[in-house]
């Protein structure tokens, strides 16, 4: 796909953003619950920290995948909670769609390696 | 004070964006410490484990703060960058007096060969140094907010003062002149010897001179207001911000 999103040379940036938008789709919106439900859910596979997290989420909320809110939570205590937008929906469809087709094509090559 | 004050104060004395993007970004850094700090601590860590494990978990390291920085600064900024004293050379630096230099000697003798600065008489030249001054000031105070970044408020707000004080010896003088040169025309003219068609021409030179130096003497006060006020919004939003980080907890 001459036109995919995902670029070779980029291919990390491309699968975090794709996690942490999963995850916020799922409703996992606030940062710190980010890292923690996409090493749990990937059994410790995939581990962020927030060094790594914070820079890709305010990438994605500057681009307009996502929204960050801020809300009270008692006295001297607000959170930064993150919501997709529509936009951010499209392109979640879009980049899951061609991981899938990533990983088609990586398979196609090594799947009769071996054998 | 937040048990992670120690980082966070560290970050913001290394984070390079303005202070409003910085706070915004503490916060959001200060809570999720704190929550991390919770969770581990509500697992069954003691104090200690939980905030050595919150601070791991976090590791807000210097490439964080570089990708930070580059995802924050617009496209504006990062060229005012450009101009801060601490990756202008040498060279540049005297380049850009020598060029301030020169257009400050030029424009005076320039200026003297138009009507509004012949006609205005000396009001020309005494508004002209308070507008020098007003623009001076606006200058320096942007250079120390935008450049330097230099948000020490009490060092930000010293000589801010002088601009609304210079608007207002701007139009003490606009009017105090007009009104000290309509008496001394009217003397001229009614109650001088002189009292001949011609003695009416004082008023007619007041009129004239006064309009031509109160448009431009009116600018004065204008830029001076403007920039005061532009300058203690700034302001005004920085410590704001910098309350912000401070309180949350």
């Amino acid at each position: 796909m001459s036109d995919s999103i995902i670029q070779i040379p980029q291919l990390a940036r491309y699968c975090n953003e794709a996690l942490i938008l999963s995850m916020i789709d799922r409703g996992i919106s606030h940062g710190y619950q980010l890292a923690l439900e996409i090493e749990e859910h990937s059994h410790g596979f995939f581990k962020f920290n927030h060094g790594t997290l914070y820079p890709i989420l305010h990438k994605l909320e500057l681009d307009g995948l996502v929204t960050g809110n801020w809300h009270d939570e008692g006295p001297k205590r607000r959170r930064k909670y993150y919501e997709l937008t529509d936009k951010g929906r499209d392109y979640l469809k879009n980049i899951l769609r061609e991981w899938q087709y990533f990983y088609e094509q990586f398979f196609a090559i090594t799947e009769d390696h071996g054998k | 004070m937040n048990r992670f004050s120690e980082v966070l104060i560290r970050i913001n004395r290394q984070l390079d964006l303005p202070q409003t993007a910085k706070s915004r970004v503490l916060l959001e850094i200060a809570a999720d410490l704190n929550d991390l700090y919770q969770l581990y601590h509500e697992r069954g860590d003691d104090e200690t484990t939980a905030h050595r494990k919150a601070l791991e978990k976090a590791g807000v390291g210097d490439d964080c703060l570089r990708d930070l920085e580059r995802i924050h600064r617009t496209g504006f900024s990062r060229w005012l960058g450009r101009f801060s004293r601490f990756r202008i050379s040498f060279w540049e630096r005297y380049l850009l007096f020598a060029l301030a230099a020169f257009m400050l000697l030029l424009i005076p003798p320039e200026l003297d060969r138009f009507q509004l600065v012949r006609v205005a008489g000396e009001y020309f030249w005494i508004q002209a140094g308070i507008l020098l001054a007003v623009l001076f000031l606006i200058i320096y105070k942007t250079w120390e907010l935008y450049l330097k970044q230099d948000h020490i408020i009490i060092r930000l707000r010293i000589g801010l003062i002088l601009l609304p004080f210079l608007a207002g010896i701007s139009l003490l003088l606009t009017v105090g002149g007009a009104i000290g040169e309509l008496m001394v025309a009217l003397e001229k003219s009614i109650i001088g010897l002189d009292t001949s068609p011609r003695s009416w021409l004082f008023l007619y030179h007041w009129l004239f001179k006064h309009s031509y130096a109160g448009s431009f003497s009116l600018l004065v006060p204008l830029v001076a207001l403007l920039g005061w006020f532009g300058l203690f919004s700034k302001i005004a939003t920085i410590e704001r911000a910098g309350a912000i980080h401070l309180l949350a907890e």
